[in-house]
C-alpha cells in the first residue's frame, strides 16, 4: 500500500513539475495519426507488398530449388542406371566382340592349318608324281640304253651261220594269218 | 558295152600275155605288147595304155612281194619264203629280196598292205616296249 502511494506520488510530482498541455497533446496526437495514416497509405503499403512479393519469390525459388535438386537426384539416378546399364552393354559388346574374335582367330587358324595340309599333300604328290616320272625316265633310258646295246653286240658279234639259221627259224615259225 | 569296159577287158587279156608260166610279169613281153600297140595306131590307145598300167600295177602289188632279210641271200631262204607265201594265198608269187642288216637277223615279208616280221630287230623293240 505503501508503495502504490509512493508511485502515484511520484507521478504526481512530475505533473506538477512538467506539466500536460492538454490540447497541445490532442493536436500533436491528430498530427501523428494523420502522418501515420500518410505514412501507412502511401510508403508502409508498398513496402509490404513489396516485402510480401519478395517473400513469395523466396518461397517460390525455395521450392523450385528443392524441386530441381529433386529433379537433380533423380538425373543424377537416372543417369546412374543409365551409365550402370551403359557399362553392362559395354563389358557386353566387349565380351561378345572378344569371343567373336577368339572363334574368328579360331576358324583362321583351323583354315590356314587345312590350307596348309593341302600344300604338303600336294607336295607329296607332286614329288611322288615327279619320282615316279623320274624313275620311269630312268628306266625308260636305261631300256633303250640296253637294247641299243644288246643291238650292237648283236649286229657286231652274230655269224653269219647264226643269222641264216635264225632266219630261216623265223621263216619257218612266221605267222601269215592276219 | 561301153568303151572302158572293153578297154578294161582288152587290159587283162594284154596283162595274161605278158605272163609267164609261173604268173610272173615278164618285160620283155610287155615290151613286145607295147611296141605293137604302138605300131598299130589305134584310136582308143591312150585309154588302153592306162588300163594296162593299171592292171600290171594291181598284179604286181598282189603278187609281188618285198622280203628283207638279216642275212646273205641264200636260195633256200628264197625258196622258204615263196613256198610259204605261195601257199598262204594259193598262187605263184614274184619275190624280191634285199639283205637289210638292220634287222639284225631273221625276216620282214611285205606282200600287198600285210607286213609280216620275225626279226632279232622286232623282237629287241617289243622288248623295249615291255619296259615302258
Amino acid at each position: 500500500m505503501s508503495t502504490l502511494a509512493s508511485i502515484t506520488e511520484t507521478a504526481q510530482g512530475i505533473a506538477d513539475t512538467f506539466g500536460v498541455d492538454w490540447p497541445m497533446l490532442i493536436a500533436q496526437s491528430i498530427n501523428f495519426l494523420l502522418v501515420a495514416f500518410v505514412i501507412w497509405k502511401f510508403a508502409f503499403r508498398n513496402v509490404l507488398s513489396t516485402i510480401k512479393e519478395r517473400e513469395q519469390q523466396i518461397a517460390d525459388s525455395l521450392k523450385n530449388a528443392d524441386r530441381i535438386k529433386l529433379e537433380l537426384e533423380e538425373t543424377e539416378k537416372k543417369q546412374h542406371e543409365t551409365l550402370q546399364e551403359a557399362s553392362l552393354s559395354a563389358k557386353k559388346t566387349v565380351s561378345e566382340a572378344q569371343n567373336k574374335a577368339k572363334a574368328f582367330i579360331e576358324e583362321q587358324k583351323e583354315s590356314a592349318r587345312k590350307q596348309a595340309e593341302e600344300i604338303i599333300a600336294k607336295a607329296k604328290l607332286a614329288m611322288d608324281l615327279e619320282r615316279e616320272k623320274v624313275l620311269a625316265e630312268a628306266k625308260d633310258e636305261i631300256a633303250s640304253l640296253v637294247i641299243l646295246t644288246t643291238t650292237k653286240v648283236l649286229q657286231k658279234e652274230l655269224s653269219e651261220d647264226d643269222r641264216s639259221r635264225f632266219s630261216q627259224s623265223a621263216i619257218d615259225n612266221l605267222n601269215l594269218t592276219n | 558295152m561301153t568303151f572302158s569296159s572293153k578297154y578294161k577287158r582288152l587290159a587283162k587279156s594284154l596283162l595274161h600275155l605278158s605272163l609267164n608260166e609261173e604268173g610272173h610279169i615278164v618285160e620283155s613281153k610287155i615290151e613286145e605288147i607295147l611296141s605293137s600297140l604302138r605300131s598299130s595306131n589305134h584310136t582308143g590307145l591312150k585309154s588302153l595304155l592306162r588300163y594296162f598300167y593299171t592292171e600290171v600295177r594291181r598284179h604286181e602289188y598282189t603278187y609281188h612281194a618285198v622280203a628283207e632279210i638279216g642275212c646273205k641271200d641264200d636260195p633256200s631262204i628264197t625258196n622258204s619264203i615263196v613256198k610259204r607265201l605261195e601257199s598262204n594265198i594259193g598262187k605263184n608269187i614274184k619275190l624280191t629280196v634285199i639283205e637289210n642288216p638292220q634287222i639284225i637277223s631273221g625276216c620282214r615279208i611285205r606282200l600287198k598292205d600285210d607286213v609280216y616280221e620275225d626279226s632279232l630287230q622286232s623282237r629287241l623293240q617289243k622288248l623295249e616296249k615291255s619296259f615302258h
